[in-house]
């Protein structure tokens, strides 16, 4: 609140005693007090207005710093109003009484929101559950009918399950939390599951694959980062040039962590684009005329970040990508280095 | 014959997993009432049990639980649940194996294959005169023996477990991928003609057999 802004606000009273200051000393003369007396009436007028004014701004002022001060200090600021001391003035009252009821209504309904989502998460993964019944009986269905029919089937059956675990990472991904069991996982173990999961994609496009040689083992959740790696397979298939197309996985050892990298002599991305692959919904310049949602590495970065795992891109278009997954050592390593030691003394 | 049954409360996936069992010469048999669970199944006295996890009237857990306060035949859990704590939770209860819908036939059978190896401790495999080591990786016959790499004793060993019966390279590669050797078919066929060449090598030639789009025989 500035002074000028007060002063405008206060226009109207101020005008008010100025004008009843000039009607007394105007009376005072009309009546024969003299000159300085009437001076001394005046500014002892004068005096008190302006000691009124400015004790009543620096206590405004106060209270209008107090109120911020407050809101940015509260931890949740749509609770704020339901903890905020209720004004004295009748004129703030009535606009704290508007606002309380407005934010109580704006919670409901947030609630309700949260409710809703929390509902439809929850049916998506029984959706998502439940197809799997019908997915493995037209597997299954196929597998024993056998043929070129079968294969095509099995491959589309292939996407159609890839696609639906997609819908349900997504649902899941902002409670990563809720669902996760991190425990030391062989980095062989990890990649295998992926490729098992997209083996029938991998063979049909005739991407060679080279992970046999990759050791090495990582603290993380095996579900969800079969989900990432998988994700990422799923782009090496897509984006592939054949013939001669490969995905090769090996990983590095640094002092701070382990990193797994997935590399493909695909069709690479333009390093205009290489900023841009983890958005939401980007599928690239040419690229969209694929079969593309635009989802894979947006959830696959999104999912990292709640691994606490890092997700990096590099790339020359025409040539290569490789994606890079990042584990960073943490505090059970060295809980696990020190049961080792004990355990050798 | 060995004897599997099967719990499932899906009737498609019911009769395609009999089926496929069936033709793999498996004795498959299963119950589609589920009141009594466990003393159906103790009761066709399996050698192998296909348990599903959520069934309509107990979660295959207790089922487990029941069955083993009076039999120790090897369970794989068969389920959509995927959270590894349940995986952990089954295989303490001392199922053999858990597999994860959709699974491939290819290797729901291959673990089928193991779970009832279990204990038989195979060391070495014979067929018409040629012998596996399945330690040591190498092949024998005539008292010649030929040293293998990892590609071609995963090739041997998947076609003398199922000797008798065509298989289809898929299938082999399927194997393959399972135990994280990354074959195509060019790679298979490549290797399937260097091993014709080590069993020619030690007296064995047309050990495996070519049917022509179809797959190999031993």
């Amino acid at each position: 609140m500035s002074l000028m802004k007060y002063l405008s606000e206060k226009l109207a009273p101020l005008l008010t005693a100025a004008a009843g200051l000039a009607a007394l000393c105007l009376f005072l003369a009309g009546i024969g007090v003299g000159f300085g007396e009437n001076l001394l009436v005046g500014c002892g007028f004068a005096a008190a207005v302006l000691a009124y004014f400015t004790v009543d701004f620096i206590v405004k002022k106060l209270r209008v710093q107090g109120l911020s001060a407050s809101l940015s200090a509260s931890r949740d600021s749509c609770l704020w109003a339901e903890t905020a001391e209720a004004p004295r003035s009748a004129e703030a009252l009535a606009y704290y009484e508007a606002m309380k009821r407005c934010s109580r209504e704006a919670l409901a309904r947030e609630l309700a929101g949260r409710k809703r989502e929390e509902e439809f998460t929850d049916y998506i993964e029984k959706w998502v559950h439940e197809v799997k019944t019908p997915v493995t009986a037209l597997r299954l269905i196929a597998e024993n009918a056998g043929g070129k029919i079968a294969g095509e089937l099995l491959q589309e059956t292939d996407k159609l399950f890839s696609l639906s675990e997609q819908a349900l990472y997504y649902a899941r991904s902002e409670a990563v939390e809720k669902d996760c069991f991190i425990a030391k996982t062989d980095l062989g173990t990890l990649v295998n599951e992926a490729l098992l999961e997209q083996k029938t994609a991998l063979l049909a496009a005739g991407v060679a694959v080279d992970a046999e040689e990759l050791t090495g083992a990582v603290y993380t959740d095996r579900k969800w980062m079969r989900f990432v790696l998988s994700q990422i397979l799923s782009n090496c298939v897509k984006y592939r040039r054949t013939p001669g197309a490969c995905v090769r996985f090996y990983s590095e050892e640094r002092e701070d962590g382990t990193v797994l990298c997935v590399w493909d002599n695909g069709a690479g991305i333009p390093a205009a684009d290489l900023g841009r692959i983890f958005e939401k919904g980007f599928t690239g310049g040419d690229r969209s005329k694929r079969y593309a949602t635009g989802m894979g590495l947006y959830l696959a970065k999104k999912l990292c970040g709640k691994l606490n795992v890092g997700l990096t891109a590099r790339s020359e278009e025409g040539a290569y990508t490789e994606l890079r997954l990042f584990f960073p050592r943490g505090a059970v390593h060295v809980l696990d280095g020190e049961t080792a030691a004990l355990t050798k003394s | 014959m060995a004897k599997i049954v099967v719990c499932e409360d899906d009737a498609g996936i019911r009769r395609e997993l009999l089926k496929a069992l069936a033709a793999e010469g498996y004795c498959a048999e299963a119950p589609e009432e589920f009141q009594d669970v466990a003393g159906e199944i103790l009761s066709r006295q399996p050698d192998l049990v296909l348990l599903d996890i959520n069934l309509p009237s107990a979660s295959g857990f207790d089922v487990l639980r029941e069955i083993r306060r009076s039999a120790d035949v090897p369970v794989i859990f068969v389920t959509s649940r995927e959270a590894d704590a349940d995986e952990f939770y089954g295989l303490t209860l001392g199922a053999e194996d858990y597999v994860v819908k959709p699974y491939s036939l290819p290797v729901l059978l291959a673990r089928v294959k193991k779970a009832l190896s279990r204990g038989a401790g195979a060391a070495a495999l014979t067929v018409h005169g040629v012998t596996l080591d399945t330690a040591a990786a190498k092949v024998s016959a005539n008292g010649r023996t030929a040293e293998l790499t990892k590609n071609e004793f995963r090739i041997l060993y998947a076609l003398m477990s199922r000797h008798g019966r065509i298989v289809p390279p898929d299938e082999i590669i399927s194997e393959m991928w399972e135990s994280r050797l990354y074959v195509d078919e060019n790679t298979l066929n490549v290797n399937i003609a260097r091993l014709r060449k080590k069993l020619r090598e030690i007296g064995a030639p047309d050990f495996i057999v070519n049917k022509r789009g179809m797959g190999y025989l031993v």
